[in-house]
């Protein structure tokens, strides 16, 4: 027999039972619906994730902290703990774990470290625009390896007083209607020092880049943050919970965590809080993937029920396909094609509504709770993933038919003719 | 063309054992058409089944051209090339049309649909039923059914016809018609025939009767004519 009239056989013989083969397909679609839907989320997490922080692959940049995590007991459900000299508190201060000047000092003398930044933090109260709206105005301190989009102008060079970037969403702070005509514009930024008085500062945009989920709208230049943010220490100067610095070339990443770690600090690259992320996200499609399981698992066994069935139905019929010259090899092939088609059709009409499904969630997620973030598609079912799960099912069900195809092929042709 | 030699069936073991068939030798030459008679129990489907291969026997073997046709070649490919069967019960695909029942055997032979449906159409031609092509095979009645299993026997030129009962589920009318269509088709094609029937009328249409009685060949027309 011809593979495509197997094919087209197997595929006719499923019309002979509509209702069963109706309900078995119900079951195979629900569960590859589910599957198509926790992949397809995974896949639209990874993808926005990528198209954030792939602007850091390969960016030379660490953040460095105390390491004070790992004797992390819990804030407050503990036993009172002896207090010991020589070793950093455990949990009650973990919030406000902050760097001294020392532990500044430390840093630098690490192997391996050079560059040293520090990320001041500025609070302005409010930006002023030429027609006079106020907008609030968050920012970051600019450092020298934080990797922008610039789309016009030029970055802030490491002493650059007087100088800001502006992402392209914030032109109206500056009064600016295009990218081009915001350069050399004129930011007036407002903010109290630690004694509560008033004072505006005006800054000059040196460039513009493309905003980012993960970058503030402006940065302005750390000679002035670092003025700034001293004004409003309430101490003498400002504290960090932590600082930025770049590996040298002479030491491997592995080699320079080993040092930092070595001086009870912790360094995490840009790479690893990517990494980071997207382990969670797997962690979260795996267990959604494993619900999905559950119910294909349970669309198998009603697939070996409906062929059981089907080979009970149709021995007279394997009889005389025998008798007619049929190879027992044959009857298998009719009855395991019958059953990966089953796989086929189910996974093609689940994936099918799992595309009605994404159209639908992305657009209310694009009108609801992701209003006004651009470039993320909650969920991307690529054409890859459609057949590998079309092909991952139709091999599942193909395996749950084995024995039923090999039961008919085993009818005996003499038995099933007899007329009684 | 067929030969049996010396075939023994012994069905069960030790002290339940039954011989359904004992010492069985015949000779079926090409073109001619023989019948196998007896009564109920008499060893005639067991004596069928072991012809076409689908049975194998307990010692004994069957040779076609010379050819064990169990042990020199693939059994199935050869029943399906060579041997046409033609059932009491029709055994056709009720909801299937006649052309596609016809054509049954050569799909299971990995034939072109183009082919399988010119030579089927011709079967149907031989059988006088061309215009009942697309008819559900359902819908025919008893005379057409056997008809279109004579067409299905017959698409694919097959050297030997085996009839099991062939008018059993007929009326007198009816099967007289379906006897005469196979010795008509038979002489033609110069196929050769082997019906098995407890009706000693259709068997004294055939050139040669082999009587059967428990499990051994009580008299052969062949052999007492020579
Ligand atoms: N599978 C079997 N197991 C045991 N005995 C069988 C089997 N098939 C047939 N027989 C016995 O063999 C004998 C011949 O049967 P069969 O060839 O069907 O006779 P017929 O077709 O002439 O009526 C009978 O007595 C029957 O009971
Ligand atoms: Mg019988």
């Amino acid at each position: 027999m011809k593979f495509i009239d197997i094919i087209k056989t197997s595929n006719s013989n499923l019309r002979r039972s509509k209702l069963r083969t109706f309900l078995t397909l119900l079951a195979i679609s629900i569960g590859t619906f589910t599957l198509a839907l926790s992949l397809g989320l995974g896949q639209g997490l990874r993808n926005y994730i990528s198209s954030e922080l792939g602007q850091y692959k390969g960016v030379n940049l660490y953040q460095v902290e105390k390491t004070t995590l790992n004797n992390f007991s819990g804030l407050g459900n503990h036993d009172p703990i002896v207090y010991n000299p020589n070793k950093s508190p455990s949990s009650a201060n973990y919030q406000n774990n902050f760097l001294s000047s020392a532990d500044i000092d430390q840093i630098k003398k690490v192997k391996g470290v050079q560059n040293l930044e520090l990320p001041y933090a500025v609070v302005f109260d409010y930006a002023t625009s030429p027609n006079g709206t106020k907008y609030e105005a968050s920012n970051s301190t600019f450092l020298s390896k934080n990797p922008l989009n610039l789309v016009a102008g030029k970055t802030l060079d490491s002493v650059d007083p007087g100088s800001v970037l502006l992402s392209q969403k914030y032109l109206p702070l500056v009064g600016a209607n295009d990218i081009s005509s915001a350069l050399g514009k004129s930011l007036f930024l407002t903010y109290k020092n630690a004694k509560g008085v008033v004072s505006t500062i005006i800054f000059k945009v040196k460039g513009v880049y493309e905003p980012s989920l993960i970058q503030a709208p402006i940065f302005i230049n750390s000679q002035d943050a670092e003025k700034i943010a001293t004004e409003q220490a309430p101490g003498s100067s400002p504290l960090f919970n932590f600082v930025f610095i770049s590996k040298s070339s002479d030491i491997t990443d592995v080699q320079l965590k080993a040092n930092l770690s070595n001086a009870k600090f912790t360094g995490r690259s840009f790479a690893d809080i990517n990494n980071t992320l997207n382990n969670i996200i797997t962690g979260v499609q795996i267990s959604l993937a494993a619900f999905s399981g559950i119910a294909i698992l349970a669309s198998i066994v009603g697939v070996i029920n409906t062929l059981f069935m089907a080979v009970l139905e149709r021995t007279r019929e394997i009889g005389l396909f025998r008798a007619l010259g049929s190879k027992k090899r044959t009857i298998f092939y009719l009855f395991s094609v019958e059953a990966a088609l089953l796989g086929f059709w189910g996974g093609i009409i689940g994936i099918f509504f799992a595309f009605l499904a994404q159209i639908a969630i992305n657009q209310i997620a694009a009108e609801t709770f992701l209003k006004g973030v651009d470039g993320i598609q909650l969920l991307n079912i690529r054409p890859s993933l459609i057949i590998f799960i079309i092909v991952v099912i139709s091999v599942i069900t193909w395996i749950a038919g084995l024995l039923p195809a090999f039961k008919a092929s085993q009818v005996d042709p003499i038995e099933s003719l007899r007329y009684e | 063309m067929l030969d049996v030699v010396n075939v023994n069936k012994i069905y069960g073991k030790k002290d339940k054992a039954f011989s359904a068939l004992t010492g069985i030798s015949l000779k079926f030459k090409k073109g001619t058409s023989n019948a196998i008679v007896g009564k109920s129990g008499s060893g005639k489907s067991t004596l069928l089944h072991i012809l076409i291969g689908l049975d194998h026997p307990t010692n004994g073997e069957v040779l076609y051209n010379g050819k064990n046709i169990l042990k020199d070649m693939n059994t199935d490919s050869w029943r399906g090339k060579n041997v046409g069967i033609v059932f009491q019960q029709f055994f056709l695909q009720p909801n299937d049309s006649v052309l596609d029942n016809v054509a049954l055997p050569l799909k299971l032979q990995g034939f072109t649909r183009k082919k399988r449906n010119l030579k089927a159409t011709e079967a149907l031609k031989k059988v006088g039923l061309e215009d009942r092509i697309k008819s559900k095979a359902n819908d025919l009645s008893g005379g057409q059914k056997q008809r279109v299993a004579i067409a299905r026997a017959l698409v694919d030129n097959p050297s030997i016809l085996i009839a099991d009962e062939p008018t059993g589920n007929l009326d007198t009318e009816n099967g007289d018609a379906i006897e005469k269509l196979l010795f008509e088709l038979q002489k033609k094609l110069g196929t050769t025939l082997v019906i098995v029937t407890h009706d000693t009328d259709l068997a004294k249409r055939c050139e040669r009767v082999v009587y059967l009685k428990d499990g051994k060949i009580e008299n052969d027309t062949n052999s007492s004519k020579k």
